[in-house]
């Protein structure tokens, strides 16, 4: 094994290959330890997690290449700023203040009121937004929902699930924008036109052609609620100022935050790929061992089931199974290893051969050693390197594969490898709309991985061949 | 080229150094190695053990040096022609197998085994655009020359044996009928009767062809079966070069010495001596003598390096006890199994 | 017994694949018999197809005798198993041809040397080093303290040699056999190596089995020579009675072929017999060496293989020439 680090080392390739490889596995054990073992699931999967995400945005880095996209707001505020009493009534005004310095407005603004609990009548509220100019815009006003004929109090609303209101959408916003505007800045609009989006008119002032230049400034989103009793409870209310660009990898359609995807799906790939390798290359040596040892029907009982596997469709096969038996990723798993053992079994049976057959081992018989020693210090050694070398480059292999069940569809739903991540892009159609951050990075992904593992087995090489080895 | 009658000799090496680059630093295989082949029809032998340069020698005559390899200094010329100075491509279609042809250690491992004996043997022939009908006659005139059976050409190489397999190396040397042949241990992986067999051919093409040789060799018995003058190396150095009858019956170097007594003789009963230790690593080589480390006569001189000086006519050695007189009589010298011998005199007339 | 071994009427076979799943056995030593008395050395001398190497394994037990046995101190090795198959391993060892092959280029000297203590052990490991660096210097590798820690790819092949010699002689065995042992070895180097096995053998009483295609190394190092060829002995006898006086056309031609270094050689050719050795799967009927041999008997040498007699000088010699005309044999061959 020393042998083995002093290699690596020697070469440029082998460096780069350890350092990557020194890097992929310090993430991955980072990810395991930070994220929850029920990622898919729990997280991945949950619609309500990304709600307030912008859709199909591109990492926030594009911003560097031109343009000042729009930032992505996601404010909230759980104590009001201040609160007004009227007798046994409140009205507390919530107020999530940002600054907008962006050229590009917005691409839409939502709202969320948390978990609500009130005794007498419930409460309402209305959302209005204060621009720098001292403008404000009521976008919405709203209700809590009522008591239901036989619920007694005390009631409480939004408990699984914040209410959320995409405010762009509301033609209520609108024709609030419009007024403003034309009271504002004495420019006719028509509310049909801004609906679906009135960022631009929200957040600029018209310059005479049609057109609004981006206003700049401190704006607060008010949230003025109007509670029946002092004692009624809001947990939380929140707002989101939809930008163009999110996060380190951008987002797919639903709002996924891509990097949190990857990320993920590095020890998964890392798993399914050596997981896949150790099996496949311990059951291929050990065939191979005890095949080239025991000769005669065995021998060839090994190779000849070796012979026809080999030659199995992976593929078709799988897709078979998958379509049978559910897709599930221990079967992936299972069906990768037991059709990969049969190369490994054939050349480690010739290897062995060959060694029976040389000087090394007729040495080792006439000094009377048993077949255990012999094995132990005379075939091992020499197989060892090749085999460890071959478990290397396999596992690349398994996590191309798994990708590419994955792409193909065949992969586990509920698991987000990097295949499925590029899977669901190219069912939506990612490549079509240019949402070019979904396919670019986990493709890059599965290709650095796979390169890391390569270069390490590139590296091995003067291992398994001895000519280059004896040189030292 | 033709053989013709040249004014001076055939093959001139003069101070010929050869130097390998390895990650340890520059090591001069051959270091300073000068000698002529003279007439037509004249074979030199090079003996020297395995490292001490003879086979790289060879390589740099031919220009077949590894790449970390290059001639370092000195100058080969073939009929008088400076050869090192040509460029490869002209030295390729010029010199090579036209002007000096060679059959390597191991060349039967050589042959590709997918194709015709025949064919492979002809393809310098069609490179130079000899058509293969005329290729083909040409080869098979020199197989039944060098004594192969009608049809070998037609073989794989896995169809003929060792010997034959050699033969047609040797035939494959003799299609552009060159006045050099330099062949480098052609017989070391054969049975001693095909050895026999291959050297008389040798010493009937010499015969016949006037070709001259260069062969090369550890083997002192075997060279004076065809060489007419034999040099011996070590450590990269001429240590002696001379008539065979010079050399062998008169050694006046005590490495030839020693390499002649330990030469297992049939007749007799005396058992062959030996030399023991190895010799010098050359990525630093001594600064005195190189053979004074295991030198049986090694005196205090020997910390000077010695010059190859004349003891007879067309005779040197390189020992600064030769011109004082013959060698030592075989066994005189050192006890046998004394590695790295502590220096001492020896007032022994003999030397 | 002053008798070590004994190979009685050995035959071996090994097996050429014909077609896709027969094969035919091919015989490779045919009906050997010979003894090795205690402390001798004899040596088996041959080319290409003289069976020479597989008599050598056979006397091992590495390969199987398919016919014949073979006795190591009276008893059939054939027979031998579990522990007195080991006990017969200790006492017989095998320095092999190429150094480059017969070590594991993953073991260090110290464990290579050390093996043979291990499979035969227990020993515990402070007398395992003392015995190991003991080895080396009967061996002449020194500093052995500083060999021991080297890999031998890292040593030259002369030296390699040396450790193959020190692994089989640390069990002090009673029979070593030598398969060529400098025939990879420089040719300066070789003396050397073989004036080694030489003390060995005469300090320690060891009982040697070379074989060898180097008669003129043989006729020192050896006390008796056996010649093989396609698979026979054609002759056995003393060293200097064999070099001397041969008797086989085979021997003779052999002998013919060996070089002296002598200047005149190159203008004359040596005296030698065309053709090659035969294949051991095809060979000619009655006497093998008759299809090259100069003095051949039409009528006589093909029709039957001529058996050992005594041979002037003594010894045996297996030539139809030879023959006795007034013995039963020769009456036989006519």
């Amino acid at each position: 094994m020393r042998g083995l680090s002093r290699e690596l080392l020697r070469s440029g390739v082998g460096r780069v290959g350890v350092a990557l490889a020194a890097i992929l596995a310090t993430l991955a054990v980072w990810v395991l330890a930070t994220y929850p073992a029920d990622f898919g699931p729990s997280r991945w999967s949950d619609p309500s997690v990304w709600a307030d995400f912008p859709k199909a945005a591109p990492p926030s880095w594009t911003a560097l290449l031109g343009g000042e996209p729009a930032q992505h707001r996601i404010l909230s505020a759980t104590e009001p700023a201040g609160v007004v009493t009227r007798g046994p009534a409140e009205i507390r005004t919530y107020a999530m203040p940002f600054t907008y310095r962006e050229s590009e407005p917005p691409t839409f603004l939502s709202f969320r009121l948390g978990e609500v609990g009130y005794t007498g009548r419930p409460p309402s509220y209305s959302v209005v937004l204060v621009r720098p100019d001292g403008t404000e815009v009521a976008l919405y006003r709203g209700t809590v929902n009522g008591p239901r004929p036989g619920e007694e109090p005390p009631y409480v609303r939004n408990a699984d699930e914040p209410v959320r209101v995409l405010l762009s959408a509301e033609t209520g916003a609108a024709e609030a924008t419009a007024e403003m505007l034309a009271k504002a800045y004495g420019v006719t609009v028509d509310p049909a036109d801004l609906r679906g989006r009135p960022e631009a008119a929200l957040f600029g002032v018209p310059d005479g052609s049609g057109r609004f230049t981006p206003l700049h400034g401190e704006y607060r989103m008010e949230v003025r609620l109007a509670v029946a009793d002092t004692t009624d409870t809001v947990s939380e209310v929140g707002t989101v100022v939809g930008g163009a660009v999110y996060g380190l990898a951008g987002t797919d359609t639903q709002g996924r935050d891509l990097m949190e995807g990857l990320l993920f799906g590095l020890p998964v790939a890392l798993l399914i790929g050596l997981s896949a390798a150790i099996v496949s290359t311990a059951i291929g040596t050990g065939l191979g061992l005890i095949s080239g040892f025991m000769g005669g029907r065995v021998d060839l009982l090994i190779q000849r089931s070796a012979d026809i596997v080999n030659n199995v469709p992976l593929l078709p096969l799988l897709i078979f199974m998958v379509f049978v038996l559910g897709s599930q990723l221990w079967l992936i798993l299972l069906v990768l290893v037991a059709f990969s053992w049969p190369g490994l079994t054939i050349l480690i049976r010739s290897m062995i051969l060959g060694l029976r057959g040389g000087q090394e081992v007729e040495a080792a018989v006439a000094l009377g050693a048993n077949k255990r020693h012999i094995i132990r210090r005379h075939i091992f050694p020499h197989t060892a390197p090749f085999v460890f070398t071959q478990m290397i480059f396999f596992v690349p292999a398994a996590i191309l594969a798994e990708a590419g069940l994955a792409f193909l569809g065949l992969g586990d739903p509920s698991l987000p490898t990097w295949g499925q991540i590029l899977e669901n892009g190219f069912r939506t159609g990612a490549v079509f709309l240019g949402y070019w951050w979904w396919v670019i990075a986990p493709g890059l992904a599965i290709v650095v991985t796979a390169v890391t593992f390569m270069l390490l087995s590139l590296a091995m090489e003067p291992i398994v061949n001895p000519r280059l080895r004896r040189d030292s | 080229m033709s053989a013709g009658a040249a004014a001076g000799p055939l093959l001139r090496v003069e101070d010929l150094v050869v130097e390998y680059a390895t990650s340890k630093g520059a090591v001069r295989a051959v270091d300073g190695v000068s000698f002529t082949i003279d007439a037509p029809g004249e074979a030199l032998g090079v003996i020297g053990e395995s490292g001490s340069g003879k086979s790289s020698l060879a390589n740099a005559i031919i220009r077949v040096l590894p790449r970390n390899a290059r001639i370092a200094g000195g100058r080969v010329s073939l009929a008088g022609r400076d050869i090192t100075a040509l460029p490869d491509d002209v030295f390729r279609r010029e010199v090579r197998w036209k002007g000096i042809a060679m059959v390597f250690q191991g060349a039967m491992h050589a042959l590709n085994p997918v194709i015709r004996v025949g064919d492979q043997a002809t393809e310098r022939l069609r490179q130079d655009g000899v058509s293969r009908r005329d290729a083909d006659a040409r080869l098979t005139g020199l197989l039944e020359r060098v004594g192969l059976p009608r049809g070998t050409g037609e073989r794989y190489p896995h169809e003929l044996s060792g010997g034959m397999k050699q033969r047609v190396m040797i035939a494959m040397a003799l299609t552009h009928d060159p006045p050099l042949l330099i062949l480098d241990e052609p017989t070391s992986a054969l049975d001693v009767s095909i050895q026999a067999q291959i050297m008389n051919l040798l010493k009937e093409l010499k015969r016949e062809r006037g070709i001259a040789m260069l062969f090369i060799t550890h083997d002192l018995a075997l060279a004076s079966d065809l060489c007419d003058r034999i040099a011996v190396v070590y450590a990269g150095q001429v240590r002696e070069l001379g008539a065979a009858e010079a050399v062998l019956a008169d050694a006046r170097d005590p490495y030839t010495e020693r390499l002649m007594a330990s030469i297992p003789r049939l007749r007799g009963d005396a058992p062959p001596g030996f030399l023991a230790g190895a010799p010098p690593d050359l990525r630093t080589p001594p600064t005195g003598c190189r053979f004074a480390a295991r030198c049986p006569v090694v005196f205090e001189r020997c910390v000077e390096p010695p010059p190859l000086v004349e003891v007879s006519p067309g005779h040197v050695a390189r020992c600064w006890r030769s011109p004082a007189g013959s060698a030592a009589a075989p066994g005189s010298a050192a006890a046998p199994g004394s590695a790295a011998a502590p220096r001492r005199t020896r007032a022994d007339r003999a030397w | 017994m002053t008798e070590l071994v004994r190979l009685e009427h050995v035959s071996v076979d090994f097996h050429v694949r014909r077609g896709f799943f027969a094969s035919t056995p091919v015989r490779a030593v045919r009906d050997v018999s010979l003894t090795l008395e205690r402390g001798e050395h004899v040596a088996i001398v041959g080319e290409s197809g003289s069976g020479k190497t597989t008599l050598g394994r056979a006397t091992l037990r590495l390969v199987p005798a398919a016919a014949g046995r073979v006795l190591f101190d009276g008893t059939d090795i054939g027979t031998l198993k579990g522990a007195d198959l080991l006990a017969f391993r200790r006492r017989a060892q095998i320095v092999f041809q190429d150094p480059y092959s017969a070590l594991s280029p993953y073991m260090r000297v110290m464990d290579l040397v050390a093996e043979p203590l291990i499979v035969h052990g227990p020993v515990p490991r402070s007398e395992r080093e003392a015995r190991v660096l003991a080895a080396l210097e009967s061996v002449r590798l020194s500093p052995a303290s500083e060999l021991v820690a080297r890999y031998p790819h890292t040593l030259s092949g002369g030296q390699r040699q040396r450790v193959s010699i020190a692994r089989a002689m640390i069990l002090a065995p009673d029979l070593l056999v030598a398969d060529e042992p400098v025939s990879m070895i420089d040719a300066s180097s070789r003396a050397e190596i073989l004036a080694l096995l030489r003390d060995l053998q005469t300090t320690r009483g060891l009982t040697m089995l070379s074989i060898t295609h180097d008669l003129a190394s043989a006729r020192h190092a050896a006390d008796r020579i056996a010649v093989m060829y396609a698979g026979r002995v054609v002759e056995v006898a003393t060293s200097r009675s064999l070099v001397e006086e041969p008797r086989h056309p085979y021997t003779k031609a052999l002998l013919a072929a060996v070089p002296e270094p002598d200047a005149a050689n190159r203008l004359r050719p040596r005296p030698v017999v065309g053709g090659e050795p035969p294949s051991p799967s095809d060979l000619p009927s009655g006497c093998a060496f008759r299809t090259r041999c100069p003095v051949a008997i039409a009528g006589v040498c093909e029709v039957t293989d001529p058996p050992l007699v005594e041979r002037a000088g003594g010894g045996l010699v297996a030539c139809h020439r030879e023959l006795d005309p007034g013995s039963e044999a020769a009456q036989a061959v006519r």
